[in-house]
């Protein structure tokens, strides 16, 4: 691969180099200084991004961080500077963000012990939401947050911090779209009476 | 496909972009590991390169750029055998102090 096209397509005239692709170009030629520089502008969003995403799991927020930029080295040579760095890298965490839920949700093995777990009620499911937009980066969300189960958190950020709907949750963990739509219903539940206790 | 319609990621980027920094211990950490995964894949950039891309060097590399020796001991990873990586993988506000030091940079 010739490193000094990156973000410059062959048919294109060469100009000046975005600062943010010549930062990519330095890093891929191991340079340990561009790496460093790198590293400190990025690593503070991409953590704080992480730590939210995370709660209550905060003691793993390190090691993601880490499993991140590992991640973004590797796909570095991909990048064409058609986004900003920071933003392709926020990409890069959603991602990892993800493959967490998707573990914690996967290990959780209680899926199949509640089949009798009522069905969401709408007004609960959008006050719920509501909290969630509304409050996504209040002292008491973290807070409730965190006092819940595990597999519940997870369940609620990824539906409602990363968008995704019952059926992606259920096809990302090879889950039925009811059982998925159960746990978020119990999820909301739990996080409703905490919500209005706390 | 989605349901929804997911946030850009410049729009998150934005959002955590102001929120806070990193521990320097967890920069540290980070810096040491990528350097580790970058070490495998080939030689790094010599000091020499560094230099001329108008990057400062720390005091051991600047003597080593001058020293009289092969490209392969200017492309070594200097971090990797500084008491500064080992002081500030460990600790928040470490004593590092030297201009040019990726970990001494990581503390401000």
């Amino acid at each position: 691969m010739d490193l000094l096209k990156i973000g410059l397509p062959a048919d294109e005239p060469a100009g000046p180099i975005h600062p943010d692709v010549a930062l990519a170009q330095a890093v891929l030629q191991r340079d340990r200084k561009a790496t460093a520089e790198w590293v400190d502008r990025f690593t503070g969003p991409v953590y704080q991004y992480v730590r939210h995403r995370l709660a209550p799991r905060t003691d793993q927020v390190d090691d993601l961080v880490q499993d991140i930029f590992i991640a973004a080295w590797q796909y570095l040579p991909g990048y064409r500077g058609g986004s900003p760095l920071g933003a392709w890298v926020m990409g890069i965490a959603r991602h990892k963000v993800e493959d967490h839920y998707r573990r914690r949700l996967r290990e959780w093995e209680s899926w199949d012990a509640t089949p009798g777990a009522p069905e969401p009620a709408d007004d609960a499911a959008r006050s719920v939401e509501e909290v969630f937009d509304r409050e996504r980066r209040s002292e008491k969300t973290q807070r409730v947050l965190t006092g819940l189960p595990e597999h519940y958190a997870a369940a609620l950020s990824w539906r409602y911090w990363e968008h995704r709907s019952a059926r992606e949750i259920a096809e990302a963990t090879g889950r039925a779209e009811k059982a998925v739509e159960r746990l978020l219903a119990r999820a909301r539940e739990n996080f409703k009476r905490r919500w209005d206790e706390a | 496909m989605s349901d929804e319609i997911r946030r850009p990621n410049s729009e998150l980027w934005d959002e955590f972009a102001g929120s806070g920094d990193a521990p320097a211990r967890l920069k540290s950490r980070v810096f040491s590991r990528v350097n580790l995964e970058q070490a495998k894949e080939g030689p790094l950039a010599s000091v020499s390169e560094s230099k001329g891309a108008g990057r400062v060097l720390c005091v051991f590399e600047n003597i080593m750029e001058v020293a009289p020796t092969g490209d392969a001991i200017k492309r070594m990873n200097y971090c990797r055998v500084s008491h500064a990586r080992v002081l500030a993988e460990n600790m928040e506000q470490a004593p590092i102090w030297w201009p040019g030091c990726p970990y001494a940079q990581f503390q401000k």
